[in-house]
């Protein structure tokens, strides 16, 4: 790619307004988070003040002490309200099973090893996923496509579990290997979208001009049909979001990584509610967070968006 | 069969085969009890009584396998059957009526979209208690959207379709229209559509309860034997390793099944 494909500006107002316009709808979404995330820290069986206590001989006027101090005696509106205007000061509660210790603490610590793992599986995931599907969208012969599907069918049965196994039990346990672990069903799911994607656009007009001109068919593939085929792409890989964060916590629990992923698993099991309740929103944020990375970064390829194509 | 005219139906059917058959020779020849346990087996290797050999409490892998593939079945079944049954009353009715109706299913969808398995398990589980009750919920909660697009995508291709505007003309009344033509119209479309699903859904349905997010002790499913296996990953290996494998082999059946139903339906992929 020439420099001027990039484009002067980087970001085009084209791309700002694409994205402002998905505004209103992320703030419902992050509110119907918010109140999702508040009932399952809240309205639960098990009561927080029994497991604050834990079995030890409480006398009823602690416990009663207890609950006020929570707000647990007001009614759920209150409480939904208090818990939203604590969030929006950045306060999560504390947690049920580490008495006391903030959960924006224990989040902040997690959060790093998480986004570490995701930025070296994109990282490899990425280009690995787009090479493949390029090579596969090849109408002259079947066997690259045919190879993809039987592949890629492959990578996405096994359960992320047991290839995050596999791979350790293969390696030596270390971080290359989670991200190997990560990246694989990625570049998959990547690969094949990419393949359905360059396969449409090669049908298009453009593309006989551009073969009539001359042009190699390396230089179609990566100047022509892959950047028309990237708008697509970015809306599908946002759809797949979800699916790559239960991966993450799959790799996670086998690698024993202590991201957020491992970190919200052992909370359900423990029964550690704020912590849990917290990590809903967390998980709907970090959906929320790929799918428009994956829409800048390819924003920025995408040639009717660039800052570059506005001039008349 | 329109699924045996690609390769990946092709191998597909030849590996649901060779899963399928010993599995059944298995149930049907040994006296298999999933849940019966006899610690003087404890890690025992494979045998002609055990053929998988045993786990640590001495129960027969075999056993588990196969019993925990039939929940898993069952859980997927359930769960997509949920997510149709709710797809195709809101989705048809939302692309039938249209107008508000319409935006605001959408509008639904597209919220629910937004909340990634995990959330989903996370607020079911609170809610329900973990179990077999929220990861059925979580997986039709989680399936539901794209099925709502689906149908209210083929409901409205149908609402203008010139044997249903006939039926109008003909003085049918809605009910009989939505019974006698959109129905059956949507009917094969909207079962391809849940068959595709099955294998992710599986897959899904592992790593939640392999996680311990679903699923609970003693009920059975392939995700609570990898999470079986992952806990005496370092007394026995070759635990996980048969579980895995197995599990993996299961998807990778209905998985090629599917993209071979995929591959023989579109017309471009021939």
């Amino acid at each position: 790619m020439t420099g001027r494909r990039l484009g002067r500006r980087g970001l085009s107002w084209r791309l700002a307004w694409r994205l402002a316009r998905r505004l209103p709808g992320l703030l419902i979404l992050a509110g119907a988070a918010v109140l999702a995330s508040f009932l399952a820290s809240h309205a639960l069986p098990g009561d927080p003040v029994m497991l604050m206590v834990d079995g030890r001989a409480a006398d009823p006027e602690m416990i009663r002490r207890l609950r006020e101090d929570a707000g647990l005696d007001q009614p759920l509106a209150v409480q939904f309200l208090s818990y939203t205007l604590d969030l929006l000061r950045g306060d999560l509660g504390q947690s049920l099973r580490y008495g006391g210790v903030p959960v924006t603490a224990l989040l902040g610590e997690a959060l790093p090893v998480t986004l570490g793992l995701m930025a070296g599986g994109a990282a490899l995931a990425l280009p690995l996923g787009l090479a493949l599907g390029l090579a596969a969208a090849d109408v002259r012969r079947a066997w690259p496509g045919t190879a993809l599907t039987v592949g890629s069918v492959l990578a996405l049965s096994v359960p992320p579990l047991a290839l995050a196994t596999w791979l350790m039990l293969a390696g030596s346990g270390t971080a290359p290997w989670a991200v190997a672990a990560l990246a694989l069903p990625a570049s998959a799911m990547i690969a094949r979208l990419t393949r359905t994607q360059v396969m449409d656009v090669l049908g298009r007009d453009f593309i006989r001009t551009a073969q009539a001109k001359g042009l190699g068919r390396a230089a179609v593939l990566l100047r022509h049909a892959l950047p028309n085929a990237l708008v697509p792409l970015a809306a599908a890989v946002g759809s797949v979001a979800g699916t790559i964060l239960t991966t993450t916590a799959a790799v996670e629990t086998v690698f024993a990584m202590p991201g957020i992923g491992r970190l919200t698993v052992q909370a359900v099991l423990a029964r550690d509610h704020t912590v849990a309740g917290a990590a809903v929103l967390v998980f709907v944020l970090m959906q929320i967070a790929i799918g428009l990375t994956a829409e800048l970064l390819i924003g920025l390829a995408d040639p009717r968006l660039r800052a570059d194509a506005e001039a008349p | 069969m329109i699924a045996m005219r690609s390769f990946a139906g092709r191998a597909g059917l030849l590996l649901a085969t060779a899963l399928a058959v010993p599995l059944a020779m298995a149930a049907l020849l040994l006296p298999l009890d999933p849940s019966a346990m006899d610690l003087g087996q404890a890690w025992a290797g494979p045998s002609t009584a055990h053929p998988l050999g045993c786990d640590g409490l001495g129960r027969d892998v075999a056993a588990r396998l196969i019993a925990g593939t039939g929940t898993s079945f069952a859980i997927a079944g359930l769960a997509l059957a949920m997510a149709v049954g709710l797809g195709v009353a809101s989705g048809g009715l939302a692309g039938w009526i249209g107008g508000r109706a319409d935006a605001a299913v959408l509008r639904l969808a597209d919220l629910l979209h937004g909340f990634p398995e995990l959330s989903l398990a996370i607020v079911a589980a609170a809610l329900l208690g973990p179990g077999t009750e929220a990861v059925v919920l979580t997986l039709a909660l989680a399936a539901w959207p794209s099925q709502v697009r689906w149908c209210r995508a083929l409901a409205l291709s149908n609402r203008t379709a010139e044997h249903v505007r006939a039926s109008t003309a003909l003085g049918a009344g809605p009910l009989h229209t939505v019974g006698r033509h959109l129905l059956p119209a949507v009917a094969g479309p909207v079962a391809v559509r849940a068959a595709l699903s099955i294998g992710p859904v599986m897959v899904a349905e592992a790593t939640l309860s392999g996680l311990g997010l679903g699923i609970q002790e003693p009920a059975v499913s392939l995700g609570t034997l990898i999470r079986d296996g992952l806990a005496d990953l370092r007394d026995a290996p070759h635990l996980i390793a048969a579980t895995t494998v197995t599990v993996a082999a299961i998807a990778l059946a209905i998985n090629l099944l599917a993209e071979g139903l995929r591959d023989g339906l579109d017309p471009r992929r021939r």
